[in-house]
């Protein structure tokens, strides 16, 4: 003798199940969003960091006049207070290197530029987001003032 | 010698309720029935009313905690742009130009929209009180409304 579910039981089955799908959908979309905006935060919200971190760094370090060259990829300057001093992207990481030491500041930098002009730096960094369809870009305004 | 009773009424309802309506409204009687062991039907509504109950709250928290981090992050942003505005008066005043937002600033990856300017409130000959306001225009006009995100910082500029 066969035994299985008779018809009613799979139509009222179907219909739960449908009840049930809508919102273990939307609960799957809404969670899967949320991931990806807190990672693409995460990375803005690094770099902002970052050069935050490099204008308190530069308005600290008392920068010698004339002593700025900013380029494509490296920011150069020398300081009272540590000495020669340079930004660089190598690779994909930009790098801090001073008379202390030398510190990794980011990871997945696609590019990084220094212009100076008038007194003012100007520090654009992009980076890849795999969830955005282009590279990210972030500029940081840096007065320079005179060494009193 | 063994006599065979006919069923009572109750025994009757009670085998009916197991072999045909024993998926809707559960077996009445504690007898097991051979066809059908598990859930019923009105067991099974209950589990999926309750489930629903809280997956829609919990989507509802999850989109509410999207929005509250968008909002989050759209006022880093402003008070960076901010934070660059400052830079650029300081910048502008101490090379002795005059103080102006019309600068060529490449947009933040939060915000296509964010609007600068600058208001300066007193002059001096060497100091400036600088006061930058960014915004998220979301309608795009060019003037800051109630509603919209907004930050300001003051700050005061020497020479």
């Amino acid at each position: 003798m066969r035994r299985g579910v008779s018809l009613l039981e799979v139509i009222a089955a179907i219909a739960l199940m449908s009840v049930v799908i809508v919102p273990v959908t939307s609960m799957m979309k809404s969670s899967a969003v949320l991931l990806d905006r807190t990672e693409r935060s995460r990375q803005t919200s690094q770099r902002r960091e970052t050069l935050r971190w490099l204008r308190s760094q530069l308005a600290a370090d008392a920068i010698l006049p004339g002593s700025v060259v900013a380029s494509r990829t490296t920011l150069q300057y020398r300081s009272l207070r540590e000495g020669d001093v340079s930004i660089t992207r190598t690779g994909r990481q930009l790098i801090y290197r001073s008379s202390v030491g030398t510190e990794v500041l980011l990871d997945d930098v696609r590019n990084f530029n220094a212009s100076l002009q008038n007194g003012l730096l100007r520090l654009t960094l992009l980076w890849n987001d795999p969830t955005a369809s282009r590279p990210q870009v972030l500029t940081a305004m840096i007065h320079i003032a005179p060494t009193p | 010698m063994l006599q065979t009773l006919p069923p009572r009424r109750n025994d009757l309802m009670s085998a009916c309720a197991g072999r045909a309506g024993g998926w809707l409204f559960g077996r009445r009687s504690g007898r097991q029935s051979p066809r059908r062991c598990g859930a019923t039907l009105l067991e099974v509504v209950i589990a999926v009313t309750l489930l629903t109950g809280l997956l829609i709250p919990a989507t509802k928290m999850t989109s509410g905690a999207n929005v509250r981090l968008r909002r989050f992050e759209l006022y880093d942003a402003l008070l960076f742009q901010a934070e660059n505005r400052l830079q650029i008066a300081a910048a502008q005043f101490a090379a002795g130009r005059p103080l102006s937002d019309q600068l060529d600033e490449p947009s933040d990856p939060t915000s296509p929209r964010i609007k600068r300017r600058f208001t300066t409130l007193s002059r001096d000959a060497n100091s400036r009180t600088v006061v930058a306001e960014v915004w998220n225009d979301d309608n795009d006009n060019r003037s800051l409304e109630h509603g919209e995100a907004f930050v300001r910082l003051t700050t005061v500029v020497t020479r």
